[in-house]
């Protein structure tokens, strides 16, 4: 298969399972027990008033034409109104996205820095003292939870020694070095885990491809050290390493939940969480479909980066 | 006179020792997977002993003894509440591991069996669980969780399904590989032309051959599932108060770390030391398992 | 005139069990043009003895003795850069067993040639493209100019063969090691794949060290022949005279041992017992423990592989039996072997 195949199978498979996801994250939001309305009404909440409201949001009729209207809304770029502040949907996701976008785009060539060059130290030289403490690091890096990471640091730089800030976001177009200083902490904590998942991977992939026997028959042809290290067998590394990159990238997402909270920054995932505890559907949907949405194209694009690189891949496909 | 005197070669000599006890052998070098393996079994001990062990309950407060730091009265101090840490921390224990395990067994019995018959089966039923697969993937298993939360509520029973129901993909996937590779091994096919009836093949020949890697599946989604259960606990949308819980009580330390650093450290601690327990050993297996072993 | 010349070479390797000698006191010479086979059991150190040449033994093996002298230079000697640079592809290559293996999966076998060109001979990209679609041709490859820009994986597995013997022949190296060539391959395409190395080698003028484990290999294409037990070369000779008329026991055995041989309703022969571990090997002769011929005389000298005499080429076996040894081979007590193997009868290295 050639690789442009390939790509058209993809995309082509992207709209259907869209579509899946659409209707899965509609069906999770209202087979809720429990009403939104009450929610909304809190003390006041009486069966007549929770019967109104409930008309009001169209939420008697029959499922199907709920899921029917909101669908080509969405696809028209309306996603309804929050139940929390009546402001569009679409408007308070872009403006969110936007900010947790910062976040991960910041993230992401931090962590890569640390962690590729990491990993390759740590697989060249094997056994020695460089390799068992970037592996230790590795191992204690992917069992700490984001969250507790995060309180660490926050603690550590920012309460105790106050060089950075402890919370809150400042737009990059407002104040640039205020931006950035509010952003370090954050970074770092959702580096942390990411650092730790690309190095072992890293590390574990140059060591399964200097084992492997090309490698040896490059040097029986009397290529120098450097042509198959660093011409061959790290071609060879990144293969597995992109993918996990690639998931890395979706995973923050999720990372960002936490650490949007703890920190105070206005982003998806701190909405997210809250539409989800004030019950705000809406929010709810359109904030998971966005997010699917993200994940998705990010496993796309790296399964298709993946395949440019690796023709292989394109032969076997699950 | 005797001619032997040459020493047999070592594998010659081993006799037939079965792949089980290779595998267990070969396992028990990796001296880190080994370290998790204990470092687990401690917890779990603890744990099962809670009550005994435990100095006071879970929800016992003490308005004599708020917020005091280490101490023997108090290993662990104590909370706003007077509540002493090391207990709950115990108690605590208890849930986490319920929640996660049964989550996690639920997850690898839905997801093996739902993978395995696919692999084998083939055609649209394999290609229709599988696009099911491709969309529960979809959601990065956080977000999926938290919108499942918000549809049951948060509770401890509920935690454990909304990750029975995030993880059934992630076996289904590992199963479904397995199992079509295996579906073309010369020994399934001659047990079908021999007759042996479906499900026998599924359960008796199929499964226990692609026991390897879902083992190691398992091992690491518990890992991956104490953090998620911790990191919903700690967002609010887990295990509800008074139920003691690890997330929770980070979450509520962590306005005071400046003060009463116990009430974070420790909890934070004892959530990572499960998962590092998980991790390693789910590294070892996966070392033991893979044929190249140039890892270690 | 030897293009490479082989003296006393050992190397041993460190173990957790104590040092292994995998290949002992070893000496041949390969001469201009010819194929030189070397054929031995698994263990007998052959593929330790070809890693050797280029120095491509793990991290725990070195040589311990000897000398490996080729166009005036001991290669033992040198440093991993002068091999780098000077020896391996463009004097010397080496081909290995599994050609899927010896390729790099993400580059194009034209990348793979070209590279090689490109490091050892002076060329530009346009004349070292030129010459590799040659060689491919060479080879057998059908529409070179073509197939020269795929991936490994769209070759069969005698095709990724040939472009690895092109990779290697592309320098014009004086001397070929083949390490089991043709193991992976079906029958069909084994025959092919010699048969190319045989023409190649003529073409070429290269000579070739042949290691496998398969006499009908040996048959088929080497002109001399050394077989390896143990870690030491037991026997050198043509390959005629080898097939006729072994001089080494061992060499005898592996030769009833061929299934062919024998007719359909006699017995396979087996040799007896299991080759010694190389951390302890046996007093004197390695082979003495399952030798038929074996007298106590051979459990107290360890032969080193002497000419025997009155043949018409050279021939070298390492037993005290045959006439170039006067050990008192004779008057020796036969060692009680406690099952029926049949002592071979005496030969004079003249009666053929």
């Amino acid at each position: 298969m050639q690789w442009y195949e390939y790509f058209l199978k993809r995309v082509l498979l992207f709209v259907p399972i869209m579509w899946g996801v659409s209707v899965f994250v509609f069906l999770i939001v209202h087979l809720v027990p429990g009403s939104p309305a009450v929610t909304m009404l809190g003390v006041q909440a009486t069966p007549e008033l929770v019967e109104e409201i409930e008309r009001d949001l169209g939420l008697h009729r029959p499922l199907p034409i709920q899921y029917v209207e909101w669908i080509t809304g969405v696809l028209q770029g309306d996603l309804g109104h929050s139940y929390s502040n009546r402001r569009p949907v679409a408007g308070i996701l872009a403006e969110r996205f936007w900010i947790s976008l910062q976040l991960v785009l910041m993230t992401m060539p931090v962590a890569f820095m640390f962690a590729i060059p990491l990993g390759i130290a740590a697989a060249l030289k094997k056994h020695t003292r460089v390799d068992y403490a970037s592996m230790g690091i590795g191992v204690i890096g992917v069992s700490i939870p984001t969250f507790f990471s995060a309180v660490l640091l926050m603690a550590v730089f920012a309460v105790w020694l106050g060089w950075l800030p402890v919370s809150g976001y400042v737009s990059p177009r407002e104040d640039l070095v205020e931006s950035i200083r509010h952003m370090i902490l954050p970074v770092m904590s959702m580096a942390l885990v990411a650092i730790a998942v690309m190095m072992r991977m890293m590390r574990s992939s140059m060591l399964d491809t200097i084992g492997e026997e090309y490698v040896r028959f490059l040097k029986a042809k009397g290529m120098s050290r450097r042509t198959i290290m660093l011409g061959h067998a790290l071609k060879n590394s990144f293969i597995p390493v992109i993918t996990i990159m690639g998931l890395q990238f979706g995973y923050m997402l999720s990372g960002a939940v936490v650490i949007e909270e703890i920190f105070a920054i206005p982003g998806l995932g701190r909405t997210i969480l809250q539409a989800v505890l004030q019950r705000d559907y809406p929010l709810v949907q359109g904030s998971v479909l966005l997010i699917a949405l993200w994940f998705a194209v990010v496993n796309l694009v790296t399964d298709l980066a993946v395949a440019y690189l690796d023709p292989r891949i394109m032969e076997d496909d699950a | 006179m005797s001619a032997e005197t040459e020493t047999p070669t070592s594998e010659i000599d081993q006799g037939e020792a079965g792949p089980t006890r290779q595998f267990l052998r070969q396992f028990s070098e990796n001296r880190i997977a080994i370290f998790g393996l204990g470092l687990l079994g401690f917890l779990l001990l603890l744990t099962l002993l809670a009550d005994i062990i435990a100095p006071y309950s879970a929800t016992e407060q003490n308005y004599d003894a708020v917020l005091v730091g280490p101490s023997l009265d108090h290993p662990m101090g104590t909370d706003e509440l007077g509540r002493d840490l090391f207990s709950r921390i115990l108690f605590g224990y208890r849930i986490i591991f319920t929640i996660t395990i049964t989550g996690v067994l639920a997850a690898f019995v839905t997801g093996t069996l739902l993978g395995l018959t696919a692999g084998y089966y083939g055609s649209w039923l394999d290609e229709g669980l599988m696009r099911g697969v491709d969309i529960l993937m979809s959601f990065p298993s956080l977000i999926l969780a938290l919108a499942l939360i918000a549809a049951i509520g948060p509770s401890q029973w509920g935690i454990a399904l909304v990750l029975g129901i995030a993880y059934t993909p992630i076996f289904a996937r590992v199963a479904r590989s397995e199992s079509v590779s295996l579906s073309n091994e010369t020994f399934i096919r001659s047990l079908e032309i021999r007759g042996v009836s479906t499900p026998r093949i599924l359960v008796a020949h199929m499964f226990p051959n692609i026991l390897g890697p879902l083992i190691v599946t398992v091992t690491l989604q518990l890992a991956f599932g104490i953090l998620t259960t911790a990191t919903l606990s700690f967002l609010g949308v887990g295990v509800q108060p008074p139920t003691p819980s690890l997330g929770l009580m980070l979450a509520d330390g962590k306005d005071l770390i400046t003060t009463a650093w116990w009430m974070s450290i420790f909890p934070g601690i004892a959530i990572m030391l499960p998962v590092i327990a998980f991790n390693t050993i789910g590294d070892g297996l996966r070392d033991t398992f893979d044929p190249k072993q140039v890892n270690n | 005139m030897a293009r490479l010349s082989v003296n006393e070479l050992s190397v041993t390797y460190r173990t957790e069990g104590g040092d292994l000698t995998a290949v002992d006191n070893v000496s041949f010479d390969v001469l201009d043009n010819e194929i030189f086979g070397i054929v031995g059991e698994s263990g007998c150190g052959k593929s330790t003895l070809g890693d050797t040449f280029l120095q491509l033994l793990d991290e725990n093996g070195h040589i311990s003795g000897g000398s490996i002298t080729y166009d005036g230079t001991n290669l033992a000697a040198l440093s991993e850069k002068e091999l780098a640079e000077n020896v391996r592809g463009s004097e010397i290559s080496m081909i290995f067993q599994d050609p899927n293996a010896s390729l790099d999966p993400v580059y194009t076998v034209g990348q793979q040639l070209i590279e090689t060109i490109t490091k050892h001979l002076n060329l530009d990209r346009s004349a070292a493209r030129e010459r590799a679609i040659k060689i491919l041709d060479d080879v057998g490859i059908p529409d070179p100019g073509d197939r020269i820009d795929d991936y490994p994986h769209s070759f069969s597995g005698g095709q990724l063969q040939r472009i690895v013997i092109a990779i290697a022949l592309s320098c014009e190296p004086g001397l070929l090691i083949a390490d089991e060539p043709t193991t992976g391959l079906d029958v069909s395409i084994q025959a092919q794949i010699l048969d190319l190395l045989n023409d190649l080698a003529g073409s070429h003028e290269t000579s070739i060290i042949l290691i496998t484990h398969n006499l009908g290999v040996v048959a088929e294409v080497c002109d001399r022949v050394g077989v390896m037990y143990a870690g030491n070369m037991v026997e050198i000779a043509p390959v005629e005279p080898l097939f006729e008329s072994p001089e080494h026991p061992y060499t005898r055995a592996l030769l009833e041992s061929i299934p062919e041989r024998h007719g359909i309703k006699e017995g396979l022969t087996v040799i007896p017992g299991h080759p010694p571990d190389l951390r302890h090997p046996p007093d004197g002769c390695r082979y003495n423990p399952r030798c038929p011929d074996a007298r106590e005389v051979c459990q107290r000298i360890h032969p080193d592989n002497r000419e025997v005499p009155g043949t018409a080429h050279s021939h070298r076996a390492a037993c005290v039996k045959h006439t170039g040894f006067d050990l008192g081979y004779d008057d020796s007590v036969p060692l009680d072997r406690g099952d029926d193997t049949q002592a071979t009868p005496r030969t004079d290295g003249g009666d053929r």
